[in-house]
């Protein structure tokens, strides 16, 4: 309790200097033509300190007040300087407005609608808690202690079919987080999951590994940077982050792991995602459409859009993503994590269908998206009984409509990509290909080129 | 100015959830320090030379005036040696202080007066960013499932 007080009053000290330091800033600007830059880059750093803190509750209902925030005051910024008033402003807005109140209706035209929503939002949410709880649950010792991976996957494995596919991905993650002491000091970070006991890692645990482990590298390096930082540190970090990638992925695999960077970016750091986007393209090429496809991905779990037809993650990642490039990997990311997450009840897939068949403007980036994430669930978990059963299933044939977008969009494509695709990509080594858009049957037929 | 009032906004909303989150951490106060620690430390990252004075003088003194109000219950305050240490690290530091604000106030007219006539070299080259990270992002939203 000592300690404590002694904290809280010096933070309360730190924060009554740091008001006198944000007017000096302002003050001194140092550059004239963005007076507020170094005010506004010192509250970021400290803002990212403070929900660095948050538990998930928290985190989330700062996630939800600090965008609505930022839409206000972009309305009030555009109603103070008349943009706001123009025609196409006022028919954007208007168009939003009413794409947003159809979505959200939607879910109470029927009970059956309520329902699978319900059950959609109960899925998200035990997903969640068991990446978010992989430590406690595997008993894996936390804060980067070391521990051994093939016996914590053969404990992830044992939770069934399912719960073992996240509990891999946090495995990943906790994984190279053992790595990050000798990093910290400056010793160079080298086969984590290619060396050591790693190397006896199961093939099949591989790709949500990698995930994981692109979390950890994406989770320490994206704090070193800010929205004001420099063009050269934003390179230099991204840099070390494909550096890092390199070195500590099997061959074929790195895909998984760099598309983790845009998930934890959205996520975390949702003011970087357009830098980070103009940077990797300097540094890494190859890396950007698995960016895009993380920031896609992880849409689905955003707290604005966790609750199933309130907000449409459909809509706004039209409106996030700047150019086709994004918006391709962005779709077939959502539509991934829609997939994979719902797997159990193919019914919300086909609910989806029906009622937000029309926000599907990118059909085969979604159909993509559906390939890919069973491609790697059925590589986590061979044979898995809930993949099995989504690809015998059939739509109520009752709603043709339903049933013929079923069968193009998602039957067709699961059954081919499962049967045909997959076990050529696995003989080809290249399953962290399915990452990212692309079309994976040609994929198939020339695995080595899978690039842009 | 529209990005200006957004991360004043930001970081008001992130103060007062903060206050949520510590008086949850209530109930195990070694997690609330750290806490307040991890903020305090991002927070003296971004000050100048001569804030940091001033703030490591204040901390040092309000740390020692805690003790000692605590020792008045185990007899640490009537030590004389302690009361005497306490005033001269606190001399020492209030001097220190004062210079570095001479010398910071100096160089800020230099640096303003330099800026207003060569108005634009670097023009994205940000604060300093905070170092290392802080683990406590797995304690949050924490990696995201697939």
């Amino acid at each position: 309790m000592l300690e404590l007080t002694k904290s809280a009053i010096s933070y309360s000290w730190a924060m009554s200097l740091f008001s006198a330091q944000q007017l000096s800033n302002l003050v001194n600007p140092g550059d004239l033509r963005h007076p507020g830059h170094r005010a506004e880059a010192a509250s970021y750093f400290v803002t990212q300190a403070t929900h660095n803190q948050f538990n998930s509750l928290i985190f989330g209902g700062f996630l939800i007040g600090d965008e609505v925030q930022r839409a206000l005051v972009d309305l009030a910024f555009d109603a103070l300087t008349f943009r706001a008033f123009s025609p196409p402003y006022i028919s954007r807005l208007a168009s939003n407005i009413v794409a947003q109140s159809q979505d959200t209706l939607g879910l109470f035209t029927s009970a059956e609608n309520a329902r699978l929503a319900w059950q959609e939002l109960g899925n998200n949410y035990e997903v969640f808690n068991l990446v978010a709880n992989v430590s406690s649950l595997l008993n894996v010792p936390g804060e980067g202690k070391a521990f051994d991976p093939i016996k914590a996957i053969e404990k992830a494995y044992a939770l069934g079919e399912y719960p073992d596919l996240w509990a891999v991905e946090g495995l990943g993650h906790d994984y190279a987080m053992t790595f990050f002491s000798q990093w910290g000091h400056g010793k160079p970070v080298r086969g984590i999951l290619t060396d050591g006991r790693a190397s006896a890692l199961p093939d099949k645990s591989l790709t949500m590994m990698h995930a994981g482990l692109g979390m950890a590298f994406a989770q320490q390096l994206m704090n070193r940077i800010s929205p004001y930082s420099s063009a050269a540190d934003v390179r230099n970090v991204l840099q070390e982050f494909v550096t890092l990638v390199k070195n500590n992925s099997r061959k074929g695999y790195e895909g998984a792991a760099y598309e983790s960077l845009g998930l934890l970016t959205r996520m975390w750091h949702s003011q970087m995602v357009n830098i980070v986007d103009q940077r990797l393209g300097e540094v890494e090429p190859e890396a950007v459409p698995y960016f895009w496809h993380g920031a896609g991905r992880v849409h689905y779990f955003l707290p604005m859009y966790f609750l199933p037809g309130l907000l449409s993650p459909w809509l706004a990642i039209e409106r996030e993503a700047p150019h086709e490039l994004a918006l391709l990997n962005m779709f077939a990311g959502l539509a991934w994590a829609l997939t994979i997450v719902n797997v159990r009840q193919p019914k919300i897939m086909e609910n989806f269908l029906k009622n937000h068949g029309h926000q599907i403007t990118q059909p085969q980036a979604f159909s993509n998206g559906v390939m890919s994430t069973l491609i790697m669930g059925i590589d986590i978990t061979p044979g898995d009984v809930y993949i099995t059963s989504f690809l015998q299933y059939r739509p109520d044939p009752s709603d043709q409509r339903v049933a013929q977008l079923w069968d193009k969009l998602v039957g067709r494509p699961a059954n081919d990509a499962v049967h045909h695709i997959y076990p050529e990509l696995k003989k080809h080594g290249c399953l962290g290909k399915v990452f990212r858009y692309q079309n994976l049957s040609e994929l198939v037929d020339r695995p080595e080129r899978g690039t842009r | 100015m529209r990005e200006f009032t957004k991360s004043i906004f930001s970081f008001s909303w992130a103060m007062s959830l903060f206050g949520v989150q510590q008086t949850t951490n209530l109930l195990s106060p070694a997690k609330a320090a750290k806490a307040f620690d991890s903020v305090t430390e991002a927070t003296e990252g971004q000050f100048t030379d001569v804030l940091k004075t001033t703030f490591n003088a204040g901390d040092k003194l309000q740390r020692s005036a805690i003790d000692l109000t605590l020792g008045m219950f185990t007899g640490e305050a009537l030590n004389p040696n302690k009361w005497i240490r306490m005033a001269s690290d606190a001399a020492k530091q209030s001097a220190e202080a004062v210079t570095k604000g001479v010398q910071g106030v100096t160089l800020t007219v230099r640096q303003a007066a330099s800026t207003a006539a060569a108005q634009g070299s670097g023009s994205d080259a940000g604060t300093a960013p905070a170092s290392g990270t802080t683990a406590s992002q797995q304690q949050g939203w924490g990696p995201v499932p697939s």
